[in-house]
């Protein structure tokens, strides 16, 4: 399908070009996210001729920004993809943290030091109700000393989304 | 708790027992804490096992009650409590 083609042709492009990005931002610039502007660059280095201006297209440009709206497809932004910033605040937990929030954990569903508990232990998965994650959630307050906002908390599932929250606030707090 | 997300009023009363559990650490004496911790806790456990889930206005109205026993308990004048069992 020739819209296709041409979809997959620009996001192509753009992935090598995000770093050309800045330079031809001199250019006559509509917003970013704009697929034409996006194409046109895609065009621009395709023919690695620098005497193509902006304008020079217009019935493409025209027939591509057609075909993308019919798609509503988004993936044509610029903006960065949210995924890989999530991946690194997720690993961002300090061992000792996580250590810590074990020990927590442990200590307030009184389980047996032989049980294991690590980082991606579910508190469900301990046999902890509702309740008891309150209390896990207050023991941690009190270990760290911070307070925790109710929202967020009663969002903890895991030992390392805790210790995450944790090391956020008293990054916070610092 | 797990994937299942919480209903508003499982919320409250989440929230309510929070409450508790944050005065019982405002008591000064050790044991004052613990012995609150424990009825609060015995209590709360044991309405969630008796008090039917559909029965709103009971719960409700235990939520209420809960509301009115954490003001008295937040006050710095209470020191302790004390559960007598009645048969």
């Amino acid at each position: 399908m020739h819209s296709h083609w041409n979809l997959r042709q620009t996001t192509t492009i753009k992935n090598s070009l995000s770093l050309l990005l800045h330079p031809l931002c001199l250019l006559p610039s509509p917003p970013p996210s704009d697929p034409s502007f996006s194409l046109s660059l895609g065009l621009m280095a395709s023919m690695a001729a620098g005497s193509i201006s902006l304008n020079a297209r217009p019935r493409q440009m025209a027939t591509a920004v057609k075909g993308f709206s019919q798609g509503s497809r988004s993936n044509l932004s610029f903006t960065l993809r949210p995924l890989p910033t999530r991946l690194s605040v997720s690993c961002a937990a300090k061992p000792e943290t996580v250590d810590k929030v074990c020990e927590v954990v442990k200590k307030q569903l009184s389980l047996k030091a032989s049980d294991e508990v690590t980082a991606a232990t579910k508190f469900s998965a301990l046999g902890a109700d509702s309740l008891d994650t309150v209390e896990i959630v207050m023991g941690l307050e009190e270990a760290f000393d911070i307070e925790m906002e109710e929202d967020k908390a009663q969002a903890i599932e895991t030992v390392e989304q805790a210790a995450e929250l944790i090391e956020e606030i008293l990054k916070a707090k610092a | 708790m797990g994937a299942t997300k919480l209903s508003g009023m499982q919320k409250q009363v989440l929230s309510l027992y929070r409450g508790f559990l944050r005065a019982a650490r405002s008591k000064p004496a050790t044991e004052d804490r613990k012995r609150i911790e424990m009825i609060v806790s015995t209590e709360f456990r044991k309405n969630s096992k008796e008090v039917d889930r559909k029965n709103f206005q009971y719960i409700e109205y235990l939520l209420r009650l809960g509301h009115k026993q954490l003001d008295q308990l937040k006050s710095p004048d209470m020191v302790s409590i004390s559960s007598v069992k009645i048969n």
